[in-house]
Formats: C-alpha cells, structure tokens, sequence
C-alpha cells in the first residue's frame, strides 16, 4: 500500500468533498468493501486527515449481491455519529428508507459508489464545483416550476409525466438540505445533476436508453427501449443487452420492479467524459437519466441515460439537444 | 494480492473456529498503520466461514487504551463479535468495556499481533491443551486471598485477591460463565488484585507495553506502597516509562499492581512485543495503570503490562508456580 503517484492525485482531487462538506475536527465515516478500488478509499482517508477530518473507514468483507442492499447493522450505527459519510461501496445502497434512518440532524452523506481510480484520475471530478453551486439554484428554479415534462431524443425517445412545483432536487457535490425536498443533505462525487419528481402513475411512451445503463456494464453497443403506460414498464425492447437487463432484474428483484416514475435527472457537469460507467456519464453536461425499479421497497434501481434530450416542462423549453437553455449553462456544451 | 495471505488463512481462523459461527455479524478494529495483510486473511476466514465482516479502520492511537473513533466504537457496539487488530491495546477503553460488559459482545484482543507473531508457534499452540491448564489455573487463583509474586531479578510483592476472580483467557471465550473475551494468540491467567493493598517491588526484566519491538535494555524497578507505584527507578526504559505516563496517563496509571498474570503458551517466544510476551509459559506480567476491565475498580487512561521472567507465585503461601514452572 505504498504511495503512488496516482494516490497522489487522488488525494488532490477528492478534497474538495472536504472543503464542501467537512470542516476540521469532524468525524467522518467512509464507508467500502472488499470488491471497491482500495485507492479510493485509501485517497479519501488520506485528504479527509490531511483536511483535519477524524476518518473512520468501515469495509464490508461481504459485497451486496446487487444495488440497494442495506448495509451491516455495524456500518448503519457507526454512521449514526458521524457528521459526514461517504459511500465509496462498489454497489448502490443510499436509497430505501435505510439511509434515512441513519442520518440524524445535521448529517451530510456524500455517495460515491462504483467510483473507481480512474474516475478519480478523470476529469468529472475536476469540474468547478464551487461554480456549479452557484449556478444550481437558477437550474432548479427553471426547471422545478412543475407542469408536464416532454422529453424527445434522436434515438427515438418520446415520453410524457407530470411534475409537481418545488419536488425537484439538484446536486453539485455539496450535501445541502435546501438542496431537495426530503430533508436530508445529500450529493455525489463526481457531480452535477439535477433531478425532477414526476407525479407517480403519470408517465406515458416510450424512453430510450442509448449510452450506459447499470447493467450490463459499458457503453450500450443496441439501444434499450422502454414503453410506459401509466408509469410502469409495459416492456423492454433492444438486442443482447436489453436481454441481459430483462434477466438480470428476474434475478435480482422480488416483485415487479416495473415502475418509471421515480426519477428525470439532467446532468450539468461539463467536464464528465462518456466512459460507459453510469456514475460518471448520468452527471455528463445534458445528458438525461431515467430509472427502472421499485420506488416503495427500493430493492432495485436501475438508470439509464440517454443522449441529446430536448425538453419541454410546461410551455418552456428547456433543453435543446442536450444543451441546457439556462443561462449560463447555455455556454457550458 | 499479498501471498502471505495464504500464510496466515492457517491460524487466522484459529480464534474464529473457537469463538464465532456462521451468521455472526463480526468488526475487525485495525488502524492505518497495522499490517493490512493480517485484517485481510482474517476477512477471508471469517467470510469464507459464513459470518458478515466488517472492517472498521481509524487513524492509529495515540497511546495505548486511547479511546477509538466514535464511529468506530458505535459499530463495535452493534456487532456479535469484535476482532482488535490494531496497532494499539484498547481492551481498557470505556467503549471496548461498554462493548464486552455492557453489550456482552465476544471480544477476541490481538492488538499488534503481526504477521510474524500471526505465523509463529505462539498461535500454533495446542489451545485445547492450554485451555485445560489455564481452568485449573484459574481455580486455584479465584479461591486464594492473597498472592505473592518472586522473581531472581528482584520482584518482591504481595496483594490481596480476595473476591477476586481469575479469567482463563485462551484463545476461547465462556459466554456462559460470563467470560466474553479472550486474545489471540493466547495463554494466560490474569486476576486482578484488589486496590490499595498491593506493597513491595516489582522489577520488569523481560518487556514491556512501552517499548514496543525490543527486549528491555534494563530492568524496570518499581516500588508499590499501598497499592501504588511510588518509585520507578532503572535506566533509560524506566525513564521512558515515567515519560509514557506523564505525557499519555493520569494520576490512576500509578495503581499497582492492575494485574497479576501468568503466562500458559509453550510455545510463545520472547520478542519484544506483549501480544505475544504476555503468553509465555511461566513469565509473570504486573500491570500498572486501569484494573476495571475485568473486576478491578480503578479506571485510568493507561494499563501497561511488564513482563517477568522465571517468577514464583505463592497463593496463601503455597506456591503454585515454582520458578515459571506451572505446579498446578
């Protein structure tokens, strides 16, 4: 576990989470297990104590089988009186009620899952985070005024739902409860999205996943395509990798897992590079991620994104094939 | 990978098979600058035996018996069984009594059992064996009054250990009699003498806690009034010693003796390092500092083991272990 010069930069490029989230003397947990990159949590310990963080790592010896799993009991109660977590886990567990009992007031938690050396070495986590805080408010505001969402894209994407005001969400690695609705600070590392809440059961068409989905792992060679009705999955259409996805969420899922209301996020990155890893490429510059899953059980939760969305939320049009029409991220392509 | 992995598979589940089963939720404590090698083979054991792992790491203490992260000692409390693997003992930190006596979680102390302590004889003892000596051991010790402990090198002490009871501490926990930890590797009787009762000199010849890695350059003098260290006299490790409490413990760290103990582990050998020190077969070890890990009453920030070679221990005035050799 020497020092490389990689580390090094890790080191340098996970500080930010600090500055964002942490100040000195506060007791931070970064959570990983034994299938994660052990740079990425050797990285975050090594800025978080350099930050004057007090860092606790806690590594589950026993990967989840799949996203959503919660984690040990062990993990979930030493998260309790941290001031910061940090999930650096090689699957997804932020969501399903769970992590809402392990936060108490005031606790920030930063997700980081599936990040590997590589994304800490990219340039998604070199981005101008500060900037992007500033510019997250007016992002929102334009985009969270509620109405009908139209979503179109080149690959054949035509989809409608409604949305209510003010349920929507945005993230630029900074754990803010005014952020989103929930009332829990919240973001990721790399960042940039923002999210919107449709309005369960509203969902109609057909949505296209032609980038990266969370499984089959890697840039999409076919694309996957979805018909709704009613904000559920009717099904699944594609080749190879669309199969793949059909049987891997027959064997992962108890139940039906069909429901597509749960979330349209637009990522507002500009320096995320397409790499066929969802964690990077759903927050890349106008881009578009929808997900497949079950919202109440949240056992499974699966994105996909799409490239060059145009969208309309009410009369306004919003985006532009991929272009975000919000000043200034109009200039940000 | 690192192949001493492959090494260690062979004892690391030594303590595992004797103390956990599958389903157990099991914490790993390590710290930054312990062996990563040694937390890892234990994770493999103990996942391929069926039990859900969690390793919880934190900067390296300060001193020995520093307190752990908060987090780290939450997640400690939360478990079935804790493994220490770290670089510093922690067994007398209020979260680690919280977690044996209060939550009675099996405990399993290895604070710096390193890779070659990890692979040397000491862990491939014969545990049965041990175990059966160390209860016989530990009977004789829970029904004596008072103890008396001599050694070639100047040792001279007597405390009463009335009420007092002996652990035998094995390599195997008893949650039924109540005993929740145990070390590894292990072979030691420890009882903890009653407050204020302890008089005369013990002299530390062999190691101790405060000097890691080495053998005691000189003896270590230590006068005992009353249940106190009143004098630490010697050579430059006694002044280290007095240093360690001045910049790291409290006025209690001064209660001696915290605890009598005998070595059981035949096959330990001396290096320097107490994890494996403590357990050699006929070496006597006398705490100074914290007794109420176990039935003692003081608490201090500090316990600190020295160890003696070759000690003769009297219980009510028959001797019972002649010159490190076990008459029991």
């Amino acid at each position: 576990m020497s020092l490389s010069m990689q580390l090094m930069e890790m080191v340098k490029n996970v500080r930010i989470v600090f500055e964002l989230n942490a100040k000195p003397g506060d007791s931070v947990l970064v959570i990983t297990d034994s299938l994660q990159d052990m740079n990425v949590w050797m990285a975050l310990a090594t800025a978080g104590r350099a930050y004057g963080c007090e860092i606790t790592v806690a590594l589950m010896a026993d990967p989840r089988d799949t996203h959503r799993i919660p984690p040990p009991q062990t993990i979930i109660e030493a998260m309790k009186v941290a001031d910061l977590s940090i999930s650096a886990t090689s699957k997804e567990f932020h969501t399903g009620g769970h992590f809402k009992h392990a936060t108490n007031a005031g606790h920030k938690f930063i997700i980081m899952e599936e990040v590997n050396s590589d994304i800490l070495l990219g340039l998604a986590v070199r981005a101008d985070y500060h900037l992007m805080n500033e510019v997250g408010p007016r992002l929102k505001e334009v985009m969270d005024r509620g109405g009908r969402w139209h979503v179109t894209s080149e690959t054949g994407t035509d989809f409608t739902c409604e949305t209510k005001p003010q349920t929507g969400r945005w993230m630029a690695a900074k754990a803010d409860l005014s952020n989103n609705a929930w009332g829990f600070a919240l973001a990721s590392f790399p960042d940039g999205e923002f999210g919107a809440s449709p309005v369960p059961g509203s969902g109609n068409g057909r949505f296209v996943w032609d980038t990266s989905v969370h499984y089959p792992h890697g840039l999409l060679r076919e694309p996957i395509s979805l018909n709704i009705r009613h904000g559920r999955v009717v099904n699944i259409e594609g080749g190879a990798e669309a199969q793949q996805l059909i049987g891997f969420m027959k064997e992962h899922s108890e139940g039906k897992n069909d429901e597509f209301d749960i979330e349209l996020s637009i990522g507002f990155n500009p320096k995320c590079p397409i790499t066929g890893i969802l964690r990077t490429d759903k927050k890349h510059y106008g881009k578009i991620h929808t997900a497949i899953g079950d919202i109440l059980k949240g056992q499974l939760h699966i994105d996909g994104v799409t490239r060059k969305p145009t969208i309309h939320v009410g009369d306004d049009w919003v985006v532009e094939k991929g272009v975000i029409r919000v000043p200034p991220l109009d200039t940000w392509v | 990978m690192d192949p001493r992995v492959i090494e260690l598979m062979q004892t690391v589940k030594i303590p595992l098979e004797l103390n956990c089963k599958a389903g157990d939720r099991v914490v790993v404590v390590t710290d930054f600058e312990f062996d990563p090698v040694v937390w890892q083979a234990m994770c493999a054991a103990a996942t391929q035996m069926g039990m859900e792992v969690t390793v919880v790491m934190m900067p390296t203490r300060a001193a020995h018996q520093a307190e752990p992260t908060w987090a780290a000692a939450e997640a400690m409390k939360a478990a079935d069984v804790n493994i220490y693997l770290t670089s510093k003992a922690m067994v007398h930190t209020k979260s680690a009594k919280e977690a044996i006596f209060g939550k009675k979680i099996r405990t399993i102390i290895m604070e710096q059992a390193d890779y070659s302590i990890m692979t040397g004889p000491a862990a491939k003892a014969d545990y049965l064996k041990i175990q059966e000596i160390g209860k016989r051991v530990q009977e004789v010790f829970t029904k004596a009054k008072e103890m008396t402990i001599f050694t070639e090198a100047g040792t001279n002490i007597t405390a009463s250990v009335d009420g007092r009871k002996a652990l035998c501490v094995a390599g195997k926990t008893y949650p039924e009699e109540g005993q929740y930890l145990c070390a590894f590797p292990d072979g030691e009787v420890p009882i903890m003498p009653v407050e204020g009762t302890g008089n005369g000199v013990v002299v530390w010849d062999t190691s101790a806690h405060h000097i890691h890695g080495r053998l005691l350059k000189e003896p270590i003098r230590i006068k005992v009034k009353n249940g106190w260290a009143v004098e630490i006299t010697g050579g430059e490790d006694a002044r280290a010693l007095e240093e360690y409490i001045e910049k790291y413990g409290d006025k209690n760290s001064y209660n001696c003796p915290a605890e009598f103990a005998v070595g059981l582990n035949p096959a330990a050998r001396p290096r320097g390092i107490c994890r494996e020190d403590k357990k050699l077969l006929g070496y006597v070890h006398i705490a100074l500092g914290s007794s109420d890990a176990i039935d003692g009453k003081i608490h201090s920030k500090l316990h600190l083991d020295g160890l003696m070679k070759e000690a003769t221990i009297k219980c009510d005035g028959k001797i019972v272990v002649e010159k490190g050799k076990i008459l029991i």
